[in-house]
């Protein structure tokens, strides 16, 4: 095992900790990817001047999630992509489900595949149950992965409420 | 300068192109009998020349073909890449086993548009069966794929790549007229730049081919956010008008390139250039020239609507990063939204609660955004891990603050007034005329510019006033003399405003220049090589009016006037814009040699009398302690 393997484990071995601290896994009915489809190597991305471009830049940790369908039946293609959508976007994420509006909160219903008709109601119950999350003292210290996964987990408890409203389990 | 140094000077500037000599110079030589032994469709010159476009063939240093594609094993031939007649037989021969055994569908997967070509010229044998495609069917769904768009970011001076802009292409699902949807997806082209590439290095090898490069794909809204709201640049999206064909070939062809890769030259083998060649090979128009051998994105733009084939581009689509939504957001706010905003950030943590309390809404988003913005910027230029806590510390009282609101019935999300559009702006390339008079004595002056702008050109979208150039020459033309008057390597002014008041701005304007220039217009005799360096600020006084000053150094050459090799320069200035077409550059500069004690001190005024898309009249005014200088500048600007 090679420094880097070791170190995404670390990691990942942290976030299961720091993501699933106050996890039951009665809230969805499989893995956090953050933490089992590997995106802890998401934290090391290389922002050195030269790769901030639009070239090098291009993304947080979508390549360590896409390159991680090692055991597809539990990081399946929509559970991973809606990571990828919360993680890479994840500040106008927050505004668009205090604010129960916008184009991000939009494209999150899509990915999941959500009906129409039940958006609303997710809408209300993600924003009632975040509200508690981002009321936490420990949020401001938390790292942009870990907050992340934190929304994960809540999406994915309002959603293993009633699963019939969306087209994936997360 | 004496009458020697202006040759020296040419004849530089001559070995420094020499030195970036495009790769495509040399004319393709005729393809007609390269497949002679094949059926006859495939022995048409026009399949023969589109075979030798899709796998990027040209012609060899010492004789046949070589494909720009550098990697082997991107063909199915063991001399493929530089034999297209065997790459074409043993693809034959696949596509016959095929048919024969069903096999080989892992290998014509991967190549969907050679698939679609044979199938336009009658090459597929009747009997043959499509392979199924899963990888390529679920990343691309080809036959869903509605529109493609052609997206320009715009530039960005934080990072040397990305000074010109970037082009992408995107495949939208949604619609026919582009759009964000989550479902498109986006086609990039980049140099494969490892994460600790020092600065000489990364230079050097980006210019002269030191970097493999490829094709990736992206979820386009997340690629567009990483464009509007990590880098803070403005995207212009252009949906394209192609056929059904075109888009099944433009997508086929982008899947098959994937596994591509090539040298990437900074100047002429850039992402304008390869993410250009993809619709070139789908629609047979020419959308990579330019009057030099480098191709900017801008360029690439441009070119998609010429005139003289029709235009591609079927709409244009704007979407404003988070920096040109704030400020015009925050332009809106009321007295009342603009205080409370500027307590929170002046106020103490134990204050802050009680201003969220009885901030309005409006003033809370924008709050949010100013702190989103900081994040960006610290994540771009530096990491400081402290601050970077303190900023989401001050984020989660506004987010606590919100949740614990009734969301708003409405939230003001009105559009960015429009900005000027790629397509509309000066074309970066001038040739310049011009009549002077310094101290009395009488010149004639020319010009020429590789790109970009200056002063008095109207800035891109979402990018402030600004001044890049890279490769200016102007020479003086006097009764008995030919000088050499300036000669710029590279100048950046990089002028950061905000609209926000003191220190909340935190904004840095600097400037940096490689250059063959005199101390200032009016002196003659005054000019040598040097590098400047200058740290300043800038303010938008009002929306026409942008104030700035700028102070650092020039480390250069001895010239006639002076023995001295740095001297100090600061200057304070403004530019004004009126509607319909003007600016004024007004400057004070102030020169100091550092060894010998030569001071001059220069008022300048530059007027833009219009601002038309091509020419350009300009009216240059400067008085020094020294001598007085006027000139009278016409110009013509082209891609």
């Amino acid at each position: 095992m090679d420094l880097r393997h070791l170190a995404i484990c670390l990691v990942a071995s942290v976030f299961v900790t720091a993501a699933h601290g106050n996890d039951t896994k009665a809230q969805g009915s499989g893995p956090n990817p953050y933490t089992e489809c590997g995106i802890g190597a998401a934290l090391f991305p290389t922002v050195g001047w030269a790769a901030a471009t639009s070239n090098a830049t291009w993304d947080l940790g979508s390549t360590a999630i896409t390159s991680a369908y090692s055991s597809p039946e539990m990081c399946n293609a929509k559970k991973v992509d809606t990571a990828r959508l919360i993680l890479e976007t994840l500040p106008s994420l927050e505004r668009d489900i205090a604010l129960v509006d916008g184009e991000y909160l939009a494209a999150l219903h899509d990915t999941m595949g959500c009906e129409v008709d039940s958006r609303a109601e997710i809408n209300a119950e993600l924003r009632s149950m975040y509200a508690k999350v981002v009321s936490d003292q420990d949020y401001q210290s938390r790292s942009d992965v870990e907050r992340a996964a934190e929304l994960y987990s809540v999406l994915r408890g309002v959603l293993a409420a009633d699963s019939s409203r969306c087209g994936v389990t997360l | 300068m004496t009458k020697g140094q202006p040759v020296f000077g040419l004849a530089f500037f001559s070995a420094l192109l020499a030195a970036w000599i495009p790769a495509y110079a040399t004319s393709v030589p005729a393809t007609t009998g390269l497949f002679s032994v094949l059926p006859a469709a495939a022995q048409s010159p026009d399949f023969q020349a589109r075979w030798i476009d899709l796998n990027r063939y040209e012609p060899g240093r010492r004789q046949g073909y070589e494909s720009q594609i550098v990697n082997d094993e991107f063909f199915v031939s063991a001399n493929g890449r530089t034999d297209p007649h065997s790459e074409l037989l043993a693809f034959m021969s696949i596509v016959g086993a095929h048919v024969e055994s069903g096999l080989e569908s892992d290998t014509l997967c991967r190549f969907p548009a050679r698939l679609l070509l044979f199938s336009e010229y009658g090459l597929l044998p009747a009997n043959f069966s499509a392979p199924e495609c899963a990888q390529y069917e679920e990343a691309y769904r080809p036959s869903q794929v509605r529109s493609v768009s052609l997206v320009f970011a715009s530039g960005y001076y934080e990072s040397p790549a990305s000074y010109f802009g970037h082009t992408l292409l995107k495949f939208n699902y949604g619609g026919a007229d582009g759009g964000r949807d989550v479902l498109d997806r986006s086609i990039n082209y980049g140099a494969d730049i490892p994460g600790n590439e020092v600065g000489p290095l990364y230079i050097a090898r980006g210019l002269l081919g030191g970097y493999m490069a490829s094709y990736t794909d992206n979820s386009a809204l997340i690629h567009s956010y990483l464009y509007t709201n990590k880098q803070l640049r403005d995207l212009w999206e252009y949906p394209l008008d192609l056929t059904e064909r075109e888009i099944r070939m433009l997508v086929s062809h982008a899947w098959e390139m994937k596994a591509a890769h090539f040298r990437y030259f900074f100047f002429n083998d850039n992402c304008a250039h390869r993410i250009a060649m993809l619709v070139e090979v789908a629609t047979g128009r020419d959308l990579t020239s330019s009057h030099g051998f480098w191709l900017l994105p801008v360029q690439v733009v441009r070119n998609l609507d010429g005139k003289d084939d029709g235009s591609l581009v079927k709409g244009e689509l704007h979407h404003p990063s988070l920096q040109s939504r704030f400020n015009r957001q925050y332009a809106r706010l009321d007295r009342d939204a603009r205080r409370s905003f500027t307590e929170f950030f002046r106020a103490s943590t134990e204050e802050r609660p009680a201003i969220v309390m009885a901030a309005p809404t409006a003033s809370l988003l924008l709050m949010l955004d100013h702190l989103d913005l900081s994040l960006a910027r610290m994540t771009l230029e530096s990491e400081m891990p402290g601050r970077r806590a303190e900023l989401h510390g001050q984020r989660a009282v506004i987010l606590a603050e919100l949740f614990g609101r009734q969301p708003p019935q409405r939230v003001d999300s009105s559009a960015v007034p429009r900005a000027v559009s790629p397509l509309e702006m000066r074309p970066p390339s001038y040739l310049r005329l011009g009549h002077a008079i310094r101290d009395g004595r009488h010149l004639q002056t020319a010009g020429y510019r590789v790109a970009n702008n200056d002063f008095l050109d109207a800035p891109a979208s979402g990018q402030e006033i600004s001044r890049f150039v890279m490769g200016e020459i102007e020479v003086e033309l006097s009764a008995d003399s030919l000088e050499l008057s300036r000669l710029t390597l590279v100048e950046i002014v990089n002028l950061d405003s905000s609209p926000l008041p003191g220190a909340l701005a935190a904004t840095r304007s600097w400037d940096i220049a490689v250059d063959y220039a005199p101390w200032h217009r009016s002196c003659a005799n005054c000019a040598d090589f040097g590098i400047r360096g200058r740290l300043g600020k800038a303010h938008r006084a009002t929306d026409g009016l942008l104030l700035y000053g700028l102070a650092g150094g020039r480390l250069h050459t001895r010239n006639a006037a002076s023995d001295g090799v740095a001297t100090l320069v600061a200057e304070l200035g403004f530019v004004a814009e009126w509607a319909g077409g003007g600016a004024v550059h007004g400057v004070t500069q102030l020169l100091r040699d550092v060894d010998s004690g030569r001071q001059d001190a220069v008022l300048g005024l530059s007027f833009a009398l219009n601002r038309m898309r091509s020419p350009d009249v300009r009216l240059l005014l400067e008085r020094s302690n020294r001598a007085g200088y006027a000139a009278l500048q016409l110009s013509y600007h082209f891609d």
